[in-house]
């Protein structure tokens, strides 16, 4: 509650700004990737993909509400000699992103910090279905590939919070396409 | 005495001098407004350390014995998780159990279809399936097994039937209790053979030593 109110209030001041060319313009995107988990044996290698809204506040930072959808990979275990396969889950996050560094239409390379903040709906066989807090960072690229579209690659490590402590940890390895509405002055 | 296009340039001096000295401040609160939005993700970030400082781990512990209610005849089998090497490594780091399954395989050799029914207790002395009742913990329930016939419940299907999971899941991270089986009907005669398994998965947190 106390890092969802500190985030916010960082929100709050950032959409305060509007003086550059950055600040303002709207993209919508969408992307996909590779949705890797890290010191989790119950799963494997697994898929993401989800479509963001990118609002720019400032000419360092942009606002992205965004809808993902994360897949664990399945995993096997070895029972008395026989191999079980075991449901490695999935989740549905409605979050909002905080991009920060360079921001702006599509043009040369553009390298862009990323911190998002999400709530999952989680649902894995064996386990009851939840709600939970998640937290993502890691940096990404940008470069034009036209007037108004841009493509993306990050690398961002998703935790998304467990019951008791912990978290579950996946790196979610993406590339995507950015179209920016309106007529783009670089 | 200026004139009309010497004031015309005055006006726009001032004007873009105005501007300038905005689009300055600006990009001063700008830059204060970074560093404080960097400061403020940097301690969101170091709240998330025990999130970042921890794993999931999956065990698996097979009974030793086998399991029975007969009607004079009570057999329990001892879960000790001690036994398993990478629960005994991070047990008093252990954050919270994920996921709990159960395989098992249950005979039911009487002439009536029954239904099987697990409890816990760290009481090894229950010698009667009311005292079962009273006094341990139904973890597992509504296993139907025809007369005359055996049952076997998958890892990955066993989840339906678990009951008070919160409370198994408090024994399993004590590490130690006795598991009975009982059948709902007369005449009371089931068996769970030492194939049974539980599959654990739980998260610890790392303990970072350099």
């Amino acid at each position: 509650m106390r890092r969802g109110s500190i985030l916010l209030a960082v929100l709050a001041l950032l959409t305060g700004l509007s003086a550059s060319a950055a600040a303002g313009s709207i993209g919508i995107g969408v992307g996909g990737g590779l949705n890797l988990p890290i010191a989790q044996e119950d799963a494997g290698s697994g898929f993401l993909y989800g479509a963001r809204l990118r609002i720019g506040v400032a000419s360092f930072a942009a606002l992205e509400p965004c809808l993902s959808y994360f897949r664990q990979g399945d995993s096997e275990v070895d029972l008395h000699g026989q191999s079980v396969v075991l449901d490695g889950g999935q989740s549905t996050a409605l979050g909002l992103n905080l991009i920060l560094g360079s921001i702006g239409p599509p043009g040369g390379m553009r390298i862009y910090g990323v911190v998002g903040l999400a709530s999952h709906a989680m649902k894995q066989e064996g386990t009851d279905d939840e709600n939970r807090l998640a937290v993502s960072f890691g940096p990404a690229v940008e470069t034009g590939i036209g007037p108004n579209l841009a493509l993306s690659l990050e690398a961002r490590l998703h935790l998304i919070s467990l019951d008791g402590g912990g978290a579950r940890k996946n790196m979610g390895l993406s590339g995507g396409l950015i179209y920016y509405l309106g007529r783009q002055d670089r | 005495m200026l004139s009309a296009g010497n004031g015309s340039d005055f006006h726009h001096r001032m004007s873009s001098s105005r501007w300038n000295t905005i689009y300055k401040m600006m990009h001063k609160r700008e830059r204060l407004l970074f560093a404080l939005a960097a400061l403020m993700i940097l301690a969101v970030l170091g709240s998330c350390t025990s999130w970042l400082g921890s794993a999931t781990l999956r065990i698996t512990y097979s009974l030793k014995n086998g399991i029975h209610h007969l009607e004079n005849e009570i057999q329990s089998a001892e879960v000790d998780l001690g036994e398993n090497s990478d629960w005994q490594e991070h047990r008093d780091n252990i954050t919270g159990i994920s996921r709990i399954l159960f395989a098992f395989w249950v005979i039911n050799p009487t002439t009536v279809d029954v239904t099987a029914q697990f409890y816990i207790s760290t009481d090894e002395t229950l010698t009667t399936a009311q005292q079962i009742e009273n006094q341990a913990t139904l973890i597992l329930d509504g296993v139907s097994v025809p007369a005359q016939d055996s049952v076997y419940v998958a890892a990955q299907d066993s989840y339906q039937y678990f009951r008070n999971v919160d409370e198994l899941a408090d024994r399993l991270i004590d590490g130690r209790f006795h598991l009975y089986c009982i059948s709902s009907a007369a005449p009371f005669e089931i068996e769970v053979p030492d194939s049974a398994a539980f599959l654990i998965e739980f998260t610890y947190a790392v303990d970072w030593e350099f």
